[in-house]
């Protein structure tokens, strides 16, 4: 099933294609680059520079000098985390990731296998992802982890984007509490049901960051904006940072109403809102204090991914500063925020001994901080509990997604009657 | 219309401007929002590339501020609106409360002193220093008085405390002061705002946030001697003195993601300069620089940078570092890079880390702008009206200096300064000298001849406790009441204030004094504060003396009173033996003629030109060509704005061309020049070659420079038609026919062609760079397919917009990096077509690189004209190692030269763009004028003076005066039997300053400086020396 179509094969759905390909691809590499003035200081921030050669200063300039099939054919941009490191230190704002997504499809286009090779757990999943691109294929997703106190709908005004977490309880256990614990969240706030569709497509990152299927990526993405439409929604809530991103900002790319359409929130970010806005609290179940020492990994679609003028991963900080009056202490890890480290693995790409050792590394950093790390990824979550299995030292760390951790502290403040 | 000034910020800039603008004729209004003049570069421990002491060079010219009649200093004001029209502006300004009454307050701290212990961080120590809420901003500060920290004092805060108030001796504390709102009017307003260094935004990405990581100009106050650690090089973590110093160079500038998508344009060169002198504090110290690019943009910067290196082991590493992280148990800074040289990633340890932090606009210039309805640019520094018009703003009759309209050194502010001086002098020629005084005296002044018996009064000064405290002041007046020959002595607190005036009058009145003396603080301020008084008195001014018992007495023995107060004095009593054979010194009024010469028709010259001749001065413009333009004449396009060079030529030429007062020498040679400031007589060989004597009070020097011709390097020859120079690929540009185009499909360009080398020429001729990056983009234009590689060193992009112009650029040329130490190499590959096949290591890529080219253009320095020599010789001014002409300081007066009433700009000085070149040159025209402006020039009654008889005309005082003050004159003397030629000095009192280098000099003896002649000092010796031993017999 890993064996891809071949160049030229790949038919658009739709027969507007290529106005979208235009708005996510740019064949001209150079035209990407020439901003570089070649202070090199990616290559020594690039995470994967630490494990394997990796310069992406030089790869850059010998793009700009001409080089770019011998880097396209060579595969190594196939290694790159696409942790956007590089560009928050960039002067030049060199998007150095997204030129990496670009190779890939270039990439696609010559020698499909090469790509193909690096995709882990045997491409299963963006397998899945890009069945469900086909305009035939309707997507019927099993609802039974729908909590029994969540009421759910079709239409409506929120919606939870739930993505691929229920796919991957075929292989992984870790997530299974995700999307109910999110539900929960939502529905405890919100008065009217929230819409959770049985036909939610993908949302199509990983074809979209790894595996250079734009095509796929495409099609999806207009299935679920014609999905949002025939929902009638005007808020999407996700608890994935992939999903969050590609919603937030590769589909506005795509559709140039989308976010006047359609606003788009992590559940972290919802979570924070409803607190400034004092619609909710948090208490602990019976009120008995715990003693927990937590530290938060950044996601870097949550984190480096965010635009400039974003202050979540400040805003959930105040957060979690405020839960030591119930006993959860919140430590940073010693990389964090725009300098947090990345998890090791992106997109499915490249699961071997080098981003082993940078989970080891990050998770190393977060026993030094505490017992309990939150974050805000599934993959994130995946890509370390799996970690645990291989390693002792850090097999105790309790690896919590931010719904699972806040879905009992979470209280609706009830607001008070109004006397007249 | 007004003739008076608005000038807004006190730093270099405006003390420059508000100088030379009182020189012009006009009244300046300086508002300053901090409570001393001063600014940046009063913060600076030392000034490249000569290293002086910054503050020393600059107090100086702060103290002439503060004494200048016609400068109104508001320091502690703000501008808070400016409404009307050029020539007649209302500006609305804030005086903001000081609490301290500035006319009683005579700064002797006694405030400070008693003020209990809150300590306030210090904004002049950025913050690393405290000082109290009743502070002075630094001892030098101008003017010299206190003021309350409103936010910190206890009494303004919490309504307790008031012990100043009790401590003040003046009786100045005064905490009912308001914020006071007022009008002026002026004719012209200047903005001189200047930058600041925040370091706060490089918390995350660069470190700021450890301890051991500082700021340049943190580290600038770390590294003075009258910073908070005393001039010791110590880190904040410990106080340990650093042995490995990291400085890192673009820290958070030239970045898009810090929103500084510019160069600083300073922080290579002074980057150098920080590094030198920490080489010179401490032997333990090491310091190692990070650096992308060297953009040392200035005369001789760039070879400072490599004099760092060479001469003071500085380690430069070719790379914008990737990370830093602190070790936590040590507190040492770790630093991961990679080597660009070597293509090696590396960790480096360093002890203190210094961060080259952007220089940014100064807070406050959005709202700034908006009160003056001045444009801000995409960098919020203030807009220019165009491009070659940098000292204007977008409003007329408000002018631009300095930093807040772009990335400058100090020599550039200062030369702008006088630029903009320049140009109002031409917008307000009509009001000129309206608004200014001149002091006149009504008494006559009194004859004091050398048989009078001397009859000296003294005021013995207690400076508040600054004396007083330590020196026992009235043990000192009764001492030296009974000294010979003094009428009078008396003690007070403050003899600068104004009722001490009057007393220093009544007693010269009353007891027909004809010499007296004050003991107080230090001439530098006050001098001339009690000369006035005195003349007003009727007496000659160097009839007074003033004697120093504070700074170099009771400053530097406080600790030992009886030894400051016999110290006290024997000063006292020396200066009194000294009193006794003062005379009466003669200050000459020296006609001028009020004409200017121009030497050299290009831009420069002709920019100048027209300034003198705008403010109504018949100008004579020499150029040796038939036509007038220069190198402008060859350029194609001008950069960064793509103006076509000939539509500015025209514009210009016809306005010199219309000009009444500039008369025209085209094809013309100068002959000879003799004379003196204000009185030259210039032969010129004009085009008929006729000898036209010309009468000039001033002299411009604008003689540019030319390109560099590479010949024998790279295949530039005569046979190899495509191997051409950055100039002629101009010309060709410029040229309708563009035929040369025709099959070229591969152009290459390389920079620093001969330059920037270790023998040869050392420097960096600063220009190159951006022409190579315009003529990318021309190239492009006109043939969209040809491939452009441009081989470079570094790329010398300083400036605002020019960061921009390459960023922009780069799309259209392939950028491939060579080593000075790994030449490319070119050899001709083929004739017909011509090609040309190049072999370099391309260390961008850490790779060997072979490629041919059918177009290879060589960006060669810029070099001086040819025959500077001859024409020095006849100016008798000097050229540098580089045959650049020597300005008189390269850092306060760039367009001066040392002899009085010659001045310089353009490339003449240094190699420049027309931008710079047309600045400067308003600036030369700006300082020339001041002379024209004088119906008079006064000579100072402090010079050297010859006794013919002695002089034996050996010829060594003309040698050695730095102002070509001194010529040999020769008569005939008859003997009995012979008659002979002989050579006697001869002193121009116009151009003598009185340094004294000749009396020194003199084998016989036959010159003397008048107020300090050999006599008056060796009184003063024998005085201390043997009256000493009597007044200790007599007690």
């Amino acid at each position: 099933m890993t064996q891809m179509k071949k160049k030229g094969e790949i038919k658009p759905v739709f027969s507007d294609n290529e106005v979208y390909m235009d708005k996510i691809y740019e064949p001209k590499m150079r035209k990407l680059l020439r901003r570089c003035y070649q202070c090199a200081r990616c290559s020594g921030i690039c995470q994967l520079s630490k494990v394997q050669k990796f310069t992406p200063s030089r790869i850059i300039q010998e793009i700009l000098e001409g080089f770019e099939e011998k880097i396209i054919t060579s595969g190594i941009l196939n290694d790159c985390l696409t942790c956007n490191s590089c560009l928050q230190n960039c002067p030049e704002d060199v998007n150095f990731a997204d030129i990496v997504r670009m190779a890939r499809y270039k990439m696609r286009q010559r020698d499909a296998q090469c790509l193909d090779d690096s995709i882990a757990h045997k491409a299963m999943y963006t397998t899945i992802s890009e069945l469900m691109s086909y305009s035939h294929m309707e997507p019927k997703r099993d609802l039974s982890w729908v909590p029994k106190e969540c009421e759910i709908s079709d239409t409506g005004e929120i919606m939870y984007f739930v993505g691929c977490q229920p796919y991957f309880k075929f292989e992984f256990d870790e997530l299974d509490n995700v999307p109910s614990d999110t539900l929960k969240i939502i529905s405890k706030i919100e008065d009217k049901p929230i819409v959770v569709r049985k036909d939610e497509s993908c949302c199509g990152h990983d074809l979209y960051w790894g595996q250079g299927k734009f095509e796929a990526f495409i099609d999806l993405a207009k299935k679920n904006y014609e999905l949002f439409e025939r929902a009638g929604v005007s808020t999407i809530i996700t608890s994935c940072a992939e999903g969050y991103r590609t919603l937030k900002v590769e589909y506005s790319k795509l559709f140039d109403d989308f976010s006047d359409k359609f606003e788009v929130k992590h559940v972290l970010e919802y979570i924070y809102e409803k607190w400034k806005q004092g619609e909710i609290e948090f208490k602990n179940p019976d009120d008995k204090l715990v003693d927990v020492q937590f530290t938060y990994h950044d996601p870097c679609r949550l984190n480096r991914f965010l635009p400039k003028e974003s202050t979540l991963i400040e805003d959930i900080r105040e957060m979690f500063g405020k839960l030591k009056s119930l006993g959860y202490s919140f430590n940073e890890m010693e990389h964090n925020k725009k300098n947090a480290l990345c998890c090791g693995v992106s997109s499915w790409m490249n699961c071997n001994e080098r981003s082993k050792a940078l989970r080891y590394k990050r998770l190393l950093e977060a026993k030094a901080a505490g017992t309990t790390m939150v974050t805000s990824c599934p993959k994130c979550i995946l890509h370390f509990s799996c970690l645990q299995n291989d390693f002792e030292d850090i097999a105790s760390i309790e690896i919590k997604d931010v719904s699972e951790f806040f879905v009992n502290l979470i209280h609706k403040v009830e607001k008070k009657k109004e006397v007249k | 219309m007004e003739g008076s000034v608005l000038v807004i910020g006190g730093g270099i800039a405006g003390i420059q401007i508000s100088l030379d603008l009182t020189e012009l004729g006009f009244k300046v209004y300086l508002v300053e929002k901090t409570p001393s003049i001063g600014g940046r570069m009063a913060q600076l421990d030392k000034t490249f590339p000569t290293l002086d002491c910054s503050l020393c060079i600059l107090a100086p010219k702060m103290v002439e501020v503060f004494r200048n009649p016609n400068i109104e200093l508001m320091t502690y004001h703000e501008v808070l609106k400016v409404t009307g029209d050029p020539g007649n502006f209302t500006a609305t300004i804030l005086k903001k409360p000081r609490y301290i009454d500035e006319e009683k307050c005579k700064g002797c701290g006694e405030c400070a002193a008693k003020c209990p212990k809150i300590m306030a961080p210090n904004p002049f120590e950025m913050n690393i220093g405290k000082r109290k809420s009743a502070y002075i901003p630094f001892p030098q500060a101008v003017p010299p008085i206190y003021l309350i920290d409103s936010e910190m004092c206890l009494y303004l805060t919490k309504g307790v405390c008031q012990v100043c108030k009790k401590a003040c001796p003046a009786d100045a504390i005064d905490f009912e002061q308001q914020p006071q709102e007022f009008d002026i009017k002026v004719g012209a307003v200047v903005v001189a705002t200047g930058f600041e260094m925040p370091a706060e935004k490089l918390s995350s990405r660069w470190g700021y946030r450890f301890k051991n990581v500082v700021s340049g100009l943190e580290y600038e106050r770390i590294l003075c001697a009258s910073g908070p650690f005393g001039g010791h090089v110590i880190r904040l973590s410990d106080e340990k003195e650093p042995e490995v110093i990291a400085f890192i160079q673009c820290a958070g500038s030239r970045d898009l993601h810090e929103d500084v998508p510019f160069c600083s344009s300073v922080c290579c060169t002074y980057t150098a300069k920080q590094a030198i002198i920490t080489q010179e504090h401490s032997e333990n110290s090491s310091c190692y620089v990070f650096r992308h690019d060297i953009r040392a943009y200035g005369k001789n910067f760039y070879e400072f940078t490599q004099r760092a290196q060479e001469e003071y082991g500085v380690i430069y590493f070719q790379s914008k570092i990737s990370t830093i992280e602190e070790d936590p148990e040590t507190n040492d800074l770790i630093i991961r890079y990679e080597d660009l040289k070597s293509g090696e990633f590396k960790v480096f340890r360093a002890n203190l880390v210094v961060l080259q932090s952007p220089l940014v606009p100064s807070k406050g210039v959005k709202e700034l702008g908006a009160a003056l309805n001045i444009d801000l640019d995409r960098y919020n520094f203030f807009q220019e009206k165009s491009y070659f018009e940098k000292l204007s703003s977008s409003r007329d009759g408000v002018y631009l200096c300095g930093f807040c309209q772009g990335p400058m050194d100090i020599p550039e502010t200062v030369a702008d300064a006088s630029g903009v001086a320049a140009q109002i002098a031409d917008q307000l020629s009509s009001v000129k000298y309206t608004q200014v005084k001149e002091k006149v005296f009504e008494i006559a002044e009194k004859q004091v001849k050398l048989t009078d018996e001397p009859r000296i009064g003294v005021m013995v000064c207690h400076c508040g406790i600054n004396i007083g405290n330590y020196v026992d002041v009235p043990k000192v007046a009764e001492y030296v009441k009974t000294l010979p020959n003094v009428v009078v002595c008396e003690a007070n607190l403050y003899s600068c204030s104004s009722d001490s005036q009057i007393r220093i009058k009544e007693l010269i009145a009353e007891h027909d004094l004809n010499r007296f003396i004050v003991a107080s603080c230090t001439p530098r301020t006050h001098e001339s504060l009690f000369q006035e008084t005195c003349q007003e008195a009727g007496l000659n001014k160097y009839l007074f003396e003033l004697v120093n018992i504070r700074d170099q007495c009771s400053w530097v023995h406080m600790t030992e009173k009886e030894a400051a107060t016999e110290k006290a004095i024997d000063l006292i009593r020396m200066h009194v033996s000294k009193s006794r054979l003062l005379q009466p010194q003669m200050e000459h009024k020296i006609d001028i003629t009020h004409t200017a010469l121009v030497i050299g028709g290009g831009i420069s010259g002709m920019s100048a030109a027209l300034n003198t001749a705008n403010q109504g001065f018949k100008t004579y413009l020499v150029e040796k060509e038939k036509e007038l333009g220069g190198n402008l004449k060859y350029l194609n396009v001008l950069y960064p704005v793509h103006k076509n060079a000939s539509e500015l030529l025209n514009e210009t030429k016809d306005k010199v061309e219309k000009n009444n007062n500039i008369q025209l020498f085209l094809n013309a040679k100068i002959e000879s020049i003799k004379g003196y400031v204000g009185n030259y007589d210039v032969s010129i060989l004009d085009s008929d070659n006729k000898v036209q004597e010309l009468k000039i009070g001033t002299i411009i020097v604008a003689t540019g420079g030319q390109e560099h011709k590479p010949d024998g390097l790279f295949e530039y020859n005569e046979k190899n038609t495509n191997v051409i120079t950055q100039m002629e690929l101009e010309q060709r540009l410029n040229g309708k026919d563009k035929s040369w185009l025709d099959g070229v499909k591969r152009v290459t360009i390389m920079l620093c062609v001969n330059a920037r080398q270790k023998k040869g020429i050392t420097y960096c001729s600063n220009i190159c760079c951006a022409t190579s990056i315009k003529n990318v983009k021309i190239l492009k234009e006109l043939k969209p397919d040809l491939e452009i590689v441009v081989l470079y060193r570094d790329l010398q992009m300083a400036k605002k917009e020019f960061e921009d112009y390459y960023r922009e650029r780069r799309k259209d040329a392939i950028f491939l990096r060579y080593d000075l130490e790994r030449l490319p190499e070119i050899k001709k590959k083929g004739n017909k077509p011509e090609k040309y096949g190049i072999k370099m290591f391309d260390t961008n890529l850490q790779d060997n690189m072979e490629f041919e080219t059918d177009l290879l253009v060589l960006a060669t320095p810029m070099v001086p004209a040819d025959n500077l020599k001859e024409l020095a010789m006849m100016l008798k001014v000097p050229l540098d190692k580089n045959g650049f002409f020597l300005e008189a300081h390269v850092k306060l007066r760039p367009l001066d030269f040392a002899t009085d009433g010659i001045f310089l700009c353009g490339c003449a000085q240094w190699p420049k763009n027309i931008q710079d070149s047309i600045a400067q040159a308003n600036g030369a025209a700006g300082r020339a004028s001041r002379f024209l402006s004088a119906d008079k020039i006064t000579t100072s009654g402090l010079v050297a003076a010859v006794i013919p008889e002695k002089c034996i005309g050996c010829g060594k005082c003309v040698d050695v005066c730095p102002y070509n003050a001194i010529s040999l004159t020769e008569e005939i003397m008859e003997f009995e039997d012979i008659s002979m030629t002989i050579k006697k000095s001869s002193i121009n009192s116009a151009l003598c300053k009185g340094c004294g280098t000749c009396a020194a000099t003199c084998p016989v003896g036959a010159i003397s400086v008048k107020h300090y002649d050999f006599n008056q000092i060796n009184t003063m010796i024998d005085s201390y020396l043997l009256e000493k031993i009597e007044t200790r017999e007599d007690a």
